[in-house]
């Protein structure tokens, strides 16, 4: 059985400041579309197979920042059921992750899941370009405005786990319906 | 089979005492710990590790989110490819992990956090000698923490995780390209 693989002991780990996607023609900051552009001595092996899992490791955002959810368009494995109703019509958004947003309505602070797990999805390896997506609970876009405003503040990790493609394919094959007769 | 050692070292640094080493600069976030060698419960392990925070704690007064940077990971960056040169911080730092602060913004918002947060691993050089932590806030500024006293108290402990070079070896071949013919 395949455990909860974290496969490369050694990962990449690329950090993305928020504040840093302003200057990037792609972005759409007061839309919630933040890109970075990465550089190749981001990874650390050169030499890695052309596939990767990637997951957020760690982020934060300011506390102005109501009910978030990161999306990513890189995921192969993952989907939304009903991506057209986004705005801008944005195809094949897969969640990376979300924050739980602590503030006082009346007596209510948070409502939190309580068993989160990982979300990895398979990615190709060392991107050279990384597009974030910010929406709320309700898919409106989450506008992060320049300035130095609470909400533009904040980073995200990324990390990049790199599978080893022989017990990948044993793993999928394992998945595959066996012959009845 | 584990993929690191299940014996660890763990080196717990009180911010106070890093502050007045050669080297340190509180009002920039900059805090040194010469460690002794004694702090390495096996001499003679091999020439990397990998680098953790496996638990810290810092006074609420502090007051925002922040994070904790290292020059020492070889498999973490940065990625500010497009930032303005004002917001460039040195291109060798790395994210360790970050804080969230739970304190009300005076409009009944307390904190916007990510609820998935993974352990990051740094590969470092195994056995150091000097530890130097940066903390910045979340707009990339570093945090000065020479003004106010309480900002000096709290601890970080850093994990060292050895890791079997042979399987690192495995892990890390099995990663290559295979020839397609």
């Amino acid at each position: 059985m395949m455990k909860d693989y974290d496969p490369s002991i050694i990962c990449d780990y690329v950090t993305l400041f928020i504040q840093d996607a302003d200057n990037h023609p792609d972005s759409r900051m007061t839309n919630g579309k933040c890109c970075w552009n990465i550089p190749y001595n981001a990874y650390y092996f050169k030499d890695r197979g052309s596939v990767c899992l990637m997951s957020i490791v760690d982020a934060n955002l300011g506390k102005s920042v109501a009910e978030c959810a990161i999306y990513t368009q890189k995921g192969f494995n993952g989907i939304c059921s009903d991506t057209n109703n986004f705005e801008e019509n944005i195809q094949d958004l897969a969640l990376l992750g979300s924050f739980n947003h602590s503030k006082q309505d009346g007596s209510n602070y948070v409502t939190d899941y309580q068993t989160h797990q990982q979300i990895k999805l398979l990615t190709p390896a060392r991107p050279t370009q990384i597009q974030l997506y910010f929406y709320n609970e309700q898919r409106f876009t989450i506008p992060f405005t320049s300035g130095g405003a609470d909400n533009d503040k904040g980073h995200v990790t990324i990390k990049f786990e790199y599978v080893n493609p022989e017990e990948l394919e044993k793993n999928i094959v394992k998945q595959e319906y066996g012959v009845a007769f | 089979m584990d993929d690191t050692s299940i014996i660890c070292d763990y080196v717990t640094l009180f911010i106070e005492d890093g502050a007045d080493t050669v080297g340190a600069d509180t009002a920039n976030g900059l805090f040194v710990w010469n460690i002794p060698n004694t702090a390495y419960y096996f001499k003679d392990r091999g020439s990397v590790c990998l680098m953790s925070i496996a638990d810290a704690m810092l006074p609420r007064e502090v007051g925002e989110n922040l994070v904790v940077m290292t020059q020492q990971g070889f498999n973490g960056m940065v990625s500010q490819v497009d930032s303005a040169a004002a917001d460039k911080i040195n291109s060798d730092l790395a994210v360790l992990g970050s804080f969230t602060n739970f304190t009300s913004s005076g409009l009944g918002e307390f904190e916007t956090k990510y609820k998935s947060p993974q352990v990051i691993k740094l590969l470092t050089p195994a056995k150091p000698r000097q530890i130097k932590l940066q903390f910045f806030t979340e707009d990339k500024t570093p945090l000065d923490m020479s003004s106010n006293p309480l900002d000096n108290s709290g601890h970080v402990t850093i994990k060292f995780e050895y890791f079997n070079p042979e399987r690192l070896n495995n892990v890390i071949y099995s990663q290559e390209y295979k020839p397609a013919f």
